[in-house]
């Protein structure tokens, strides 16, 4: 994944991660999150594609 | 006796964030990736963390890294546009042909004006501008790089705009106040090694015994200085005014010598319709309004204008407690160097645009440059931030802690920089070294009884000198002397003299912790 992809990804996660953890204090919400987040390692993780 | 399993599900994350770094020669957002993963699994399977928990300390984390890179983004900014408005190359071309004597241009050029360099920039550009002109100056491709890599290094801690040293007391919960002026006072041992480092691989031992005494009084007078900027709570220009203090003196000192004849390569260096106090026009900008800042009349009416999350408090199922935070790592529009450099930028424009000087399309230019270079940092950043403060709100911070703490107060006091070496190293930025170690440090100096302020002291001081001499400035170095060197070569080069530097410090705070820090 490109680092440009994962910091777009990162963006969009923080709101989400900050509502419900600290706004909503929802589990449901935290975990979708979280895993959003984790997607994002999980492409970080693959090799980059060559151009 | 077989280890307990918590203790080793704590230490998990970062040794994988080291060994994938260390010696899988992955990138660090990829290693910070799988540390990240392996964190927020062993939070959630061994320390009883829920989403919750850890969608928290992910979202302080992403503030925290918000607030670090805002600077970064915009010292990299101003760096990029002086350098494509030309003002960069006048202000090198200057100082290379400022003086004959070899010995005292390579300390201005390495210990000097790179310091100064890393108070604007960093993330490598110190290197990357001075490599090339130490080779212009005529040392070798692997002293060149070697000699700016060591040299820049006491500047890290405060260099770009204190990022640094702003994210050690966010993770610390230390206030800026009481660590920025003891921390600039002992930064005086890491000042001198770097100037001596710097004229033995310039000079050997000769070359050391003539430069020794201009180092110690330049050291002294960029110390206090440090020291002074500290005082009045101006953190972000501490490593920039020294580092200019430091090059004004050294060159004057060296302004009796006979100067060289211009080396070859040197006229590229020049822009013929900008003297060089306009070029530096962004710079002392800058150091204005930084110290306009800091007035307190203007401090306190712009207070509210800040930005700052509330997190509530958070509790694992084994009873670990992460405290609320009302306004955590809060970023303010006076005080914030971010604004501050853009303000900069923006008068330079109005200048440079009266005088003519102006390139069209050069602010697009360097925005699509810093671009380029900040956005894998910016991930990389996030993600162990996120990670180290997962470690920290799930109690894994403090298991790791009690279990370092066993090896007794002295010998933790002397490991305590090498910690921030190893992070900086690693990571290639004392940053991600403090906010990887500065939780860590500061429960183990809870555990030992030790001073947190001397503790937090050693983790940035031996960042600062790690994150210099890590592999990723040795890259940027090869890469700009244009492959005349290996990376080998010049981490060889170089390792001794920041193992050294990193040693005494560790003396330095044994001593000060013996007579009894505060």
């Amino acid at each position: 994944m490109r680092p440009s992809y994962a910091l777009m990804a990162l963006i969009v996660a923080f709101p989400l991660l900050y509502v419900g953890a600290a706004l909503l204090r929802s589990e449901t919400l935290s975990a979708a999150a979280l895993i959003l987040v984790a997607a994002v390692c999980c492409g970080l993780l693959l090799p980059e594609r060559k151009k | 006796m077989l280890p307990d399993p918590r203790f080793v599900v704590a230490v998990a994350p970062i040794a994988v964030l080291l060994c994938c770094i260390l010696f899988l020669g992955w990138r660090a957002p990829r290693a910070a990736a799988l540390a990240w993963l392996l964190a927020v699994a062993g939070a959630y399977a061994a320390y009883g963390a829920r989403a919750e928990l850890i969608a928290s300390a992910c979202a302080k984390g992403l503030s925290l890294a918000l607030l670090v890179m805002l600077i970064v983004w915009a010292a990299v900014f101003l760096y990029n546009l002086a350098l494509d408005l030309g003002a960069v190359s006048v202000i090198a071309g200057a100082l290379v042909g400022s003086t004959g004597d070899k010995l005292l241009l390579g300390l201005l050029l390495a210990w000097g004006f790179s310091g100064f360099m890393q108070g604007i920039a960093g993330f490598g550009v110190p290197v990357a501008v001075v490599a090339p002109l130490l080779l212009l100056a005529g040392y070798s491709p692997v002293s060149s790089v070697a000699m700016v890599m060591i040299g820049h290094s006491w500047a890290i801690t405060f260099g770009s705009m204190g990022s640094s040293f702003i994210a050690l007391g966010l993770v610390t919960g230390i206030d800026a106040a009481d660590l920025g002026p003891p921390l600039a006072l002992m930064f005086a041992v890491p000042i001198v090694c770097t100037g001596l480092s710097v004229a033995h691989i310039a000079g050997g031992w000769s070359g050391t015994g003539r430069a020794a005494p201009l180092v110690l009084v330049t050291s002294l007078l960029m110390g206090l200085v440090m020291w002074g900027l500290n005082e009045v709570g101006a953190a972000p220009i501490s490593s920039m005014l020294p580092g200019l203090l430091g090059s004004l003196i050294l060159f004057y000192a060296g302004r009796g010598a006979r100067r060289a004849p211009p080396a070859s390569g040197s006229r590229d260096l020049k822009r013929d319709d900008m003297s060089f106090a306009w070029a530096f026009l962004p710079y002392a900008l800058l150091v204005i309004l930084s110290l306009g800042a800091q007035a307190p009349l203007l401090k306190e009416a712009a207070d509210p204008l800040r930005f700052a999350l509330a997190f509530p408090e958070q509790r694992t199922s084994l009873g670990f407690v992460a405290a609320g935070q009302e306004a955590y790592a809060p970023i303010r529009l006076v005080g914030h160097p971010a604004p501050l450099l853009l303000l900069s930028a923006l008068l330079s424009y109005l200048a440079y645009r009266s005088r003519g000087v102006w390139r069209t399309g050069a602010a697009q230019r360097a925005w699509v440059v810093t671009v380029r270079q900040t956005t894998g940092t910016t991930v990389g950043v996030s993600l162990m931030v996120m990670m180290a403060i997962v470690i920290a709100d799930s109690g894994m911070a403090e298991r790791l802690a009690r279990g370092v703490a066993l090896l007794g107060s002295i010998a933790y006091v002397l490991a305590a920089p090498f910690i921030g070496l190893i992070g900086a190293f690693i990571t290639g930025s004392n940053t991600n070294s403090n906010v990887l170690f500065g939780p860590l440090q500061l429960f183990s100096a809870g555990a030992l009884a030790l001073s947190p302020l001397l503790v937090a002291a050693a983790q940035t001081m031996g960042g600062a000198i790690g994150s210099g001499v890590a592999p990723d400035k040795a890259l940027i170095g090869v890469s700009v002397v244009e492959g005349k060197v290996s990376e080998g070569e010049v981490m060889r080069r170089v390792l001794p003299y920041g193992l050294l530097c990193v040693l005494l410090i560790g003396i330095e705070v044994l001593i000060i912790s013996a007579l009894g820090a505060p």
